[in-house]
C-alpha cells in the first residue's frame, strides 16, 4: 500500500514537472513572437 | 552570554542592516522612487475617496490608473487588456499546436543530451572512486572506537570550521530572538528594498479609489502594475532564496491541515465519550491497546468536565450579570488557599453561613460585595423554578472549585500525565490544554492516587483512613478492574460477613451506583468511571451491568495527518534502510570509526529524526470498536476511535504500569533466563517433565500412581 502511494506521488511529481516545463517553454515561445511582431511592426527588426 | 558573542551578535546586526541599506541605495533604489510615486497615486486616490464620500461631483484626477514613470516594462507583461486576451489566445493556440509540440520536444532533448554527456564524462570516476572505496573499507579490524586517519582530519576541519560557524549562528539566532525589534527591522528594511511598500500603498490608494468609482475596467491596470511592481523582486533578487520562504509557507499550510484533522479526530473521540453512561469498561486481548484507549478517554473527559463547568460558570453569570463575581472569586480562591474550602460540601456550607448572616442582617456589603439587591433583585425565575441568588452563589461556588482546581481531576490506580495549565492573571484564570500544541509545557500534574477506601461505602481496608468520605467528583480509572473486583467464581470462597474489608462487604458496587450524587452541580454529574480488562465477565455482573463495554476488535496501521509528506517519507526510508545494510557490514567486519560511515551515519540520524518527529507529531491509529450494554444482551454497535500519538505516547503513561511489582520480585532472585535448564533434545524427558512443576503433569502421574 505505501509503496503504490509512492509510486503514484513520484508519477504525479514527473507529470507535473513535465507540464510546468512545457508551459514556461510555450509561453516563452508564444512571448518571443509577439516581441518580433512588435519590432517588425516598428520597423526596427530589419533596420 | 560572553562578551565576544555579545559583539559578534551586534557586529552582525550592524553589517546586515549596513548591507541591506547600500543595497537598497545601490540596486533596489527605484523601489525608494517608486514608493514615492505611490504615495502620490495613493494621496490623489483619498481625495477622490473623500470627495465622493460626501458627494461633491467634482472631476478629481486620479494617477493611479496611469502607468509607472518610475519602472520600465522589463518583464514583458501585456500593457493593456486587449493584448493581455490577444497574448492568452495564441498562447491557448500554441498549447495544442503540434509544432509547438515538436519544438519543446526537441528542446527537451537537447537539455538532456548535455545532462547525458556529463553524467557518462563523470561516470567512469564514481566507478572508480566506489571500487576504490570498496578496496579500503574491506580489510576487517578490531580497533575499537579508534578514529581513522581521515575521520580525525575531518573531526579537526569541522572542530575549526564548522561548530565555530554553527555555535556563532545559534548564538545569534538566540539573540534575534531576545531582540525580536531588529528582525522586524529587517522585515521592513527589505520590504522597502523589494518594493512592498509601494506595493502595499497603491493596493490601499487603489481600494479607495474603487469603492468611490466602481470602475472595474481600471482592473486589469493595477494587476499590470503588479506585476510591474514585482519585477524588482522578480529580476534583481536571487529567486532561489526565495525557496526556503515558500518552503516555510506550504510547511505552515500543511501543518495547519493537520492540526486541524487532528481536532476533528479528538471531537469525534469526545462524541463517542459523551455517549458512555458514568461507568465504562474497555476490554480486549492483550496488546489491543485497552490501557492507552482507556488513558485518552480520562484525558479527554479531563477536559471536557472544565469545559462543561466553564459553560455553566457563565449560564449562572448571565442570570446575575450585575452581581460581582469577581468578589466572590477572589473570597474562594483565598478559602482555598487557607484550605477552608477544599470540597463542594464545604462551599456549600460557606454559601449557607452567608444567607443566614444576610437573611440576619441584610449587610450586602459583606454577604454580597456589595451588590445591590435593591435594584437588581434577589431572585430569577426562568419559568421552571425560582432560584434565589445564594442558590447561583453555591452552583457558581462549586462550578468555579471544579473549573480552578490546580491539580489534576484524574484519580487512578496508575500514574497518568495530565499537563492542562491554569493560565491566571489575578482575575478570572482560562484552564488552558491543548494536546496537539507544538511547544510542551513544563508545568504537569499527575493523577492522583486512587484510595480504594474513599470509594468504599462498606467495610475499608484501613478503618481510621483520613481519606474516607472525601471523593466527590472527578475522573476515575482504574486498570485491571476484573484482578481488583473479580467475579462471582473467583468470590465464591469469600464471606461478606468477614470482619476484614473484602469485595463482597466493602460496599464498592454501592459506591458506583449512587457515585453520581456526590458528584452533581447544577444537574450535572462531573463524574465519569473508566476501567479495562481483558474480558468483561473478569468483572462481577452486579458492577459490570452497570457500564457499556467497549470491545476493541482491531487496531489499524498508523496513519499520517500530514498531507503531502509521501515523498520525503519515501526518501527519509531510502536513506535509513540503505544506510542499514552498509552499516551492519562495517560494524561486522570493523570496529573502528570511519569518515564514511561517520557522514552517512549523521546524515541518516538527522533524516530519521525528522521523519520520526513528523509521525510523533501527526501520527495516529483507529481502534474498530464494538460497544455494547453491560448485560451483554444487546447487539453491539460499531465505532472508531482515535488515538493521536502525539496526545497519548507522549510520556502519559506507562503500560507496565505494575513493573514495580514484578521488578521488586526479581531483584530478590539470584536466577535470570539465561540460567534456566535447557532441553537435552527435541523429546523431553521424564525429569525435564517434572522440572515443569505442571499441574497437567504431576496430574497424570498421580491419577496413574506412576513412580516420580
Amino acid at each position: 500500500m505505501k509503496s503504490i502511494k509512492r509510486f503514484f506521488a513520484v508519477l504525479v511529481l514527473i507529470i507535473l514537472a513535465v507540464l510546468l516545463s512545457y508551459l514556461i517553454f510555450t509561453g516563452k515561445a508564444v512571448t518571443a513572437i509577439d516581441e518580433i511582431a512588435k519590432a517588425v511592426q516598428e520597423g526596427g527588426f530589419y533596420g | 552570554m560572553d562578551r565576544r558573542q555579545i559583539f559578534l551578535n551586534i557586529a552582525t546586526t550592524f553589517i546586515l542592516l549596513a548591507l541591506a541599506v547600500m543595497l537598497g541605495a545601490s540596486i533596489y533604489y527605484k523601489s525608494y522612487i517608486r514608493i514615492g510615486e505611490a504615495a502620490v497615486d495613493f494621496w490623489s486616490c483619498c481625495r477622490h475617496f473623500f470627495i465622493h464620500l460626501f458627494r461633491h461631483r467634482i472631476d478629481t484626477p486620479v494617477s493611479i490608473n496611469d502607468k509607472s514613470n518610475v519602472l520600465e516594462w522589463l518583464i514583458n507583461w501585456p500593457e493593456t487588456w486587449e493584448l493581455f486576451l490577444h497574448r492568452t489566445r495564441a498562447y491557448g493556440n500554441a498549447l495544442i499546436d503540434k509544432q509547438n509540440v515538436l519544438e519543446w520536444l526537441a528542446h527537451v532533448y537537447l537539455k538532456m543530451r548535455r545532462v547525458s554527456k556529463v553524467l557518462i564524462m563523470i561516470l567512469p570516476f564514481f566507478v572508480a572512486l566506489f571500487i576504490l572505496v570498496v578496496q579500503i573499507y574491506k580489510k576487517p579490524n578490531n580497533k575499537y572506537n579508534v578514529d581513522t586517519k581521515p575521520l580525525k582530519a575531518f573531526k579537526w576541519m569541522a572542530d575549526r570550521v564548522y561548530q565555530p560557524i554553527k555555535q556563532y549562528v545559534i548564538g545569534y539566532k538566540a539573540f534575534l530572538q531576545r531582540h525580536s525589534q531588529l528582525v522586524w527591522l529587517f522585515f521592513l528594511i527589505w520590504g522597502l528594498n523589494l518594493n512592498f511598500g509601494g506595493i502595499l500603498l497603491s493596493a490601499i490608494g487603489y481600494y479607495l479609489y474603487f469603492a468611490s468609482s466602481f470602475n472595474f475596467g481600471s482592473l486589469y491596470m493595477q494587476f499590470a502594475k503588479l506585476v510591474m511592481d514585482l519585477q524588482i523582486i522578480l529580476l534583481k533578487f536571487p529567486w532561489y532564496l526565495f525557496l526556503p520562504l515558500l518552503w516555510a509557507v506550504f510547511h505552515r499550510w500543511r501543518v495547519n491541515r493537520a492540526l486541524a484533522h487532528l481536532r476533528h479526530f479528538e471531537a469525534q473521540n469526545c462524541g463517542f465519550i459523551n455517549e458512555l453512561p458514568i461507568v465504562s469498561m474497555v476490554c480486549g486481548s492483550m496488546g489491543k491497546k485497552k490501557t492507552t484507549a482507556l488513558t485518552d478517554m480520562a484525558l479527554s473527559q479531563n477536559v471536557m468536565f472544565r469545559q462543561e463547568a466553564y459553560r455553566r460558570l457563565i449560564e449562572i453569570d448571565v442570570k446575575f450579570p450585575n452581581f460581582p463575581w469577581i468578589e466572590f472569586e477572589r473570597q474562594l480562591k483565598t478559602c482555598m488557599r487557607y484550605k477552608t474550602v477544599y470540597n463542594l460540601a464545604t462551599i456549600r456550607h460557606l454559601v449557607r453561613k452567608k444567607q443566614v448572616r444576610f437573611d440576619k442582617h441584610w449587610d450586602a456589603n459583606k454577604q454580597l460585595y456589595g451588590y445591590d439587591f435593591e435594584r437588581f433583585g434577589l431572585t430569577y425565575d426562568d419559568k421552571l423554578k425560582t432560584i434565589t441568588i445564594f442558590d447561583a452563589m453555591e452552583i457558581y461556588g462549586q462550578l468555579y472549585f471544579i473549573y480552578v482546581l490546580q491539580s489534576s481531576l484524574l484519580v487512578s490506580n496508575y500514574s497518568i500525565r495530565d499537563d492542562g495549565v491554569l493560565q491566571d492573571m489575578g482575575n478570572f484564570p482560562i484552564y488552558y490544554n491543548n494536546f496537539f500544541a507544538g511547544e510542551r509545557t513544563r508545568n504537569y500534574h499527575y493523577a492522583h492516587i486512587l484510595d480504594f477506601d474513599t470509594v468504599r461505602l462498606g467495610k475499608k481496608v484501613l478503618e481510621d483512613n483520613p481519606n474516607i468520605g472525601s471523593f466527590e467528583f472527578g475522573v476515575v480509572t482504574i486498570t485491571e478492574v476484573g484482578k481488583e473486583r473479580g467475579n462471582t467464581l473467583e468470590l465464591k470462597e469469600i464471606k461478606k460477613g468477614s470482619v476484614e474489608a473484602n469485595q463482597k462487604n466493602d460496599g464498592f458496587n454501592a459506591w458506583l451506583k449512587m457515585c453520581r450524587h456526590p458528584a452533581t452541580v447544577d444537574n450535572y454529574p462531573f463524574i465519569k468511571v473508566f476501567t479495562d480488562e481483558q474480558r468483561p465477565e473478569s468483572w462481577g455482573a452486579d458492577a459490570r451491568d452497570l457500564c457499556d463495554i467497549v470491545n476493541i476488535v482491531s487496531t489499524s496501521k498508523r496513519g499520517l495527518c500530514l498531507p503531502f509528506f509521501t515523498i520525503e517519507d519515501m526518501l527519509c526510508d531510502w536513506a535509513y534502510n540503505g544506510f542499514g545494510r552498509l552499516y551492519q557490514g562495517m560494524r561486522f567486519r570493523r570496529g573502528d570509526n570511519t569518515l564514511l560511515v561517520y557522514i552517512f551515519k549523521n546524515i541518516t540520524a538527522a533524516l530519521r529524526r525528522f521523519q520520526k518527529r513528523i509521525y510523533n507529531r501527526f501520527g495516529y491509529g483507529v481502534l474498530e470498536i464494538e460497544k455494547e450494554r453491560g448485560t451483554m444482551d444487546a447487539k453491539a454497535r460499531k465505532c472508531k476511535y482515535y488515538l493521536m500519538d502525539y496526545k497519548i505516547y507522549s510520556d502519559r503513561f506507562a503500560t507496565d504500569c505494575f513493573n514495580g511489582y514484578f521488578a521488586d520480585k526479581a531483584m530478590k532472585t539470584n536466577v535470570g533466563i539465561d540460567d534456566y535448564p535447557e532441553y537435552d533434545g527435541v523429546k523431553a524427558t521424564v525429569d525435564e517433565l517434572h522440572q515443569q512443576h505442571s499441574y497437567f503433569i504431576e496430574g497424570m502421574y498421580k491419577d496413574e500412581g506412576g513412580d516420580k
